[in-house]
């Protein structure tokens, strides 16, 4: 049995419940039809009597002396003369008498059990447009009450989300709309797919409170436009309604969950962020449904983009509400055009993957980048631009010559997750991506390092790096290259090949693996896994220090002489020089290469010295 | 969706308690009733021996606990401003003590007269025309069953007769009055309240009750004629003149109700669920 809750807090769920749209659901219980139980009947069995009372009282005509049926009767009892008289009687009265009969339908509900009968005469009594949707809010409601009770009835969060539905029925679904009868059944089914998520967001967070206010504008400024829109030809109505309700679920309980994570930081502000999150919401699904979406994002990829921009109105609300009063106007378009992004882009990023990239990209830009950003800069156009340029780099660097290249290297996860690395520079250095070069022209540097290290990867073919080392690399590098602009990559679009960190990647990573092979094991060669990639990560670090000297093919081939060099003593010696050794060696020889640009074979004495340092 | 009372009504019910709604409340005991009451029908015994039917004594206990749970949420409620659930609730709680049927102590006519007043307070004939109907109807209704009752438990024949004891003369006669009151009192009722927004089918309802009634006291006048000592016809209590006042009865009843069958045909037709029962139904 669940846990009692005090009556005081049930009362004002139920009260709330009531007044918000239970009084539809009252009058519709209290309409409902009910039975009309029957009395009791003492019904004769005996054919005697049957008989008698019939002739007696119904047929007196036909038992009357000179009747048809005089012989059977006794005119001085009023009775039937004897049995024979009796069964002849019986015979007459079931088989040939043709009593009236009631109507047909007053015979047929008669004939069966206890009657049912509504409240009103057919034309009477009050009615509601609603009364089916409201039977659904209800039965989510208790369903959702029953199954926790520890959300104290219908006071807490949710039944505040009941309850705002419930009040704002008549205008998320307006009975004056095109199309009402329609649209009211689809709504129906959306309001519920709605609530329930809604609840179930709201059950893993009930102790936080929300603010009622916010949360119907939230729902009101979500549903409405949606149910609004739906086409009126069943042909594009079909693939609409199942978009939306495909989706409805993930945008709003993702929403949902967010807004119930960090109440005081969405509500209550002077913002009316409640709306604009529906707002986000709608776009969401309205989008979604005209450019079917659906067959490119899993409900989980729309959840994750809902989530991050839900993020972001609550603690920046200001990005998506431009205005206040009257010309408030509500940035809702930041998804409509990720999505056109995500929809448009190359392989494995048309799809979640693309939806993961973008979520990254609105967190990493919420806040940082807006004080870097132009008066005239939208943000919805900074975001789209940081999602383009990472999937653009991925494509640049690797994708071209081959669409599942990536895949051979990376998981999904860990594509995400890259993509998540690379942002996360952008979130501390935003001009990576808000930048200007000159004019108007956005700085692609965001683009032009993930197409470096993308290029890196397309070379290690005998996958000497796993996705994690790939992943510190990435992060090392857009580190760097945040630090230093137009350095290690350019600020204007490039090929990758040209971009310094793309030359020394390469040179690095084909001169330590050369003549490795994928899990071959060979005596004194280091050169792969986290040894490889520290030397990665130590070139990169070391390379931005003497940008001029790394730029230059000269120095990446004196580099080059330096890891062979390093190659060869590890594998002469292999039973005294291990990974450690090289790494140390490699740290300690490659500045002064590019320094000076050039390196000289150090003699057995310098390297003994050299290794006593270890 | 369909909000489908019949499935979990035990979770519901437990859940509209701790939420506090009593519409739900409503619903769900409205189901409980109704559950309950096909149970009671469908278990209704073939009498064999003219004992009295009554429901068993679990379902009887079901009935009642429903109406007392039915008028407490009742008494719970603000006339002001939940008259119609309020009523609602008195409905259910008099037809469910009424089916129950209580042998000591019954409480249908107080809850009868609750109801009543409800009604007549909120004016709500015009507001819950049935279930104000209804309440107004069960008074009449219980008295016919315990009548109904009576009257099988005084059909039965001792050992051995083919007529009933002269004592019963009386007995009978005086249940055939009582019968002749109810359909008068159903009359007055009905005439008085035929102008009320109900659903057509409460007077299909209500036709069908009068016809029980009715055919009670054609049984009941059948009877009193099977009784030693039956007066002959020089005497006014004989069974020919007991025959002319049904006759004028049913005169008066079609009058209300058309196109219902008071005739022996159409009580057999209303008992024809079950042709071979000697039961009340």
């Amino acid at each position: 049995m669940a846990i009692p809750i005090p009556l005081d807090l049930a009362i004002m769920g139920a009260i709330r419940l009531y007044s918000a749209g239970g009084k539809i659901y009252e009058q519709i219980v209290v309409d409902a039809p009910a039975i009309f139980p029957d009395a009791q009947l003492v019904g004769l069995t005996e054919a005697r009597l049957i008989v008698k009372d019939a002739f007696a009282v119904d047929y007196p005509h036909l038992v009357a002396p000179g009747a048809v049926y005089a012989e059977y009767w006794d005119q001085s009892e009023n009775a039937p003369l004897d049995d024979a008289a009796v069964d002849a009687l019986y015979r007459h009265l079931t088989e040939d008498i043709n009593p009236p009969s009631p109507a047909e339908t007053d015979k047929k509900q008669m004939a069966m059990g206890a009657i049912t009968v509504a409240q009103w005469r057919e034309g009477a009594g009050p009615d509601s447009p609603y009364k089916l949707i409201a039977i659904t809010i209800v039965d989510i409601g208790m369903a959702y009450v029953g199954a926790n009770p520890q959300a104290v009835g219908l006071s807490g969060n949710g039944g505040k989300l009941i309850a705002g539905v419930a009040a704002r029925l008549s205008e998320i679904i307006p009975d004056d709309m095109d199309g009402f009868e329609t649209k009211k059944i689809f709504g129906e089914r959306l309001i519920a797919i709605v609530l329930r998520a809604g609840l179930d967001s709201f059950s893993e967070n009930i102790n936080e409170i929300v603010n009622e206010t916010h949360l119907q504008e939230f729902i009101v400024e979500g549903l409405k436009p949606v149910i609004a829109s739906m086409p009126d030809d069943l042909e594009t109505q079909y693939k609409w309604k199942s978009t939306v309700e495909a989706l409805s679920g993930p945008a709003f309980g993702a929403a949902l969950g967010i807004m119930a994570k960090n109440p005081s930081a969405f509500f209550g502000r002077k913002f009316e962020t409640g709306k604009a999150a529906g707002a986000i919401v709608e776009k969401v699904l309205t989008n979604a449904a005209d450019n079917s979406l659906d067959e490119i994002l899993s409900p989980s990829g729309v959840e994750e983009i809902v989530r991050s921009a839900i993020t972001v109105v609550a603690e920046n609300p200001a990005l998506f509400i431009k205005g206040d009063g009257a010309t408030r106007e509500f940035k809702r378009d930041v998804l409509a055009n990720v999505a056109t992004t995500i929809k448009n882009a190359p392989y494995p990023f048309k799809g979640d993957l693309g939806a993961s990239i973008a979520a990254s990209a609105m967190e990493a830009l919420k806040d940082n980048a807006v004080a870097l950003m132009d008066v005239d800069d939208d943000w919805d156009e900074v975001v789209t631009a940081a999602v383009d340029m990472v999937i653009d780099g991925f494509k640049a660097g690797i994708l071209n010559g081959d669409e599942k290249a990536l895949e051979k290297i990376l998981t999904r996860e860990q594509i995400k997750e890259i993509g998540r690395v690379f942002l996360q520079q952008v979130a501390t250095n935003p001009s990576m991506v808000v930048g200007k070069t000159g004019g108007a022209a956005r700085t692609k540097e965001l683009r032009n390092v993930v197409a470096s290290v993308a290029s890196a990867m397309a070379k290690d073919k005998e996958l000497l790096l796993s996705g994690d080392d790939w992943m510190v690399i990435a992060g090392v590098a857009a580190e760097e290259v945040a630090r230093n602009p137009g350095a290690l990559v350019g600020l204007d679009e490039e090929n990758p090949a040209d971009a310094v960190l793309s030359g020394l990647l390469t040179t690095v990573l084909s001169t330590a693996g050369a003549g490795l092979s994928k899990a071959a094991r060979q005596p004194g060669r280091v050169e792969f896994g986290a040894t490889l990639r520290e030397i990665m990560t130590m070139s990169i670090r070391a390379a931005s220090i003497n940008l001029e000297s790394a730029a230059k093919q000269t120095t990446r081939d004196q580099v080059k002489a330096l890891i062979e060099w390093i190659k060869k003593q590890n594998a002469d010696n292999a039973k005294k020089l291990s990974s450690k050794e090289w790494l140390w060696l490699y740290k300690q020889l490659l500045p002064d290469v590019l320094e000076a640009g050039k390196f000289t074979t150090p003699t057995p004495s310098e390297l003994e010295n050299l290794l006593r340092g270890v | 969706m369909t909000f489908n009372m019949h499935k979990s009504i035990i979770i519901v019910i437990s859940i509209v308690l701790l939420s506090g709604c009593e519409t739900h409340r409503l619903s769900a005991l409205n189901a409980e009733f109704e559950d309950v009451y096909q149970d009671k029908i469908g278990k209704r015994a073939v009498l064999l021996s003219g004992l009295p039917v009554l429901p068993s004594e679990s379902v009887q206990g079901q009935l009642t606990q429903i109406a007392t749970t039915a008028t407490e949420a009742a008494d719970d409620l603000s006339l002001a401003e939940k008259a119609r659930l309020r009523i609602g609730f008195r409905r259910l709680a008099v037809m469910a003590s009424w089916q129950a049927a209580v042998a000591k102590e019954d409480p249908t006519l107080s809850l009868q007269s609750k109801g009543q007043e409800d009604c007549n307070t909120a004016g709500n004939h015009t507001r819950s025309p049935r279930d104000c109907l209804m309440i107004d109807y069960v008074g009449t209704l219980a008295a016919n069953d315990a009548s109904a009752r009576r009257m099988l438990i005084e059909s039965k024949l001792p050992d051995g007769e083919t007529k009933y004891p002269e004592d019963r003369l009386a007995i009978f006669k005086d249940l055939f009055t009582k019968f002749k009151g109810y359909l008068g009192d159903i009359k007055t009722t009905t005439t008085n309240s035929k102008d009320k927004p109900v659903a057509q089918a409460f007077w299909t309802a209500v036709g069908k009750q009068t016809l029980i009634v009715y055919c009670n006291a054609r049984t009941a006048a059948v009877y009193y004629s099977e009784t030693k000592g039956t007066p002959t016809e020089q005497d006014e209590d004989y069974w020919v003149k007991l025959v002319n006042s049904m006759n004028d009865l049913k005169g008066e009843l079609t009058a209300i109700f058309p196109g219902i069958n008071y005739t022996r045909i159409g009580c057999q037709s209303l008992n024809g669920r079950a042709a071979t029962s000697q039961s009340p139904v």
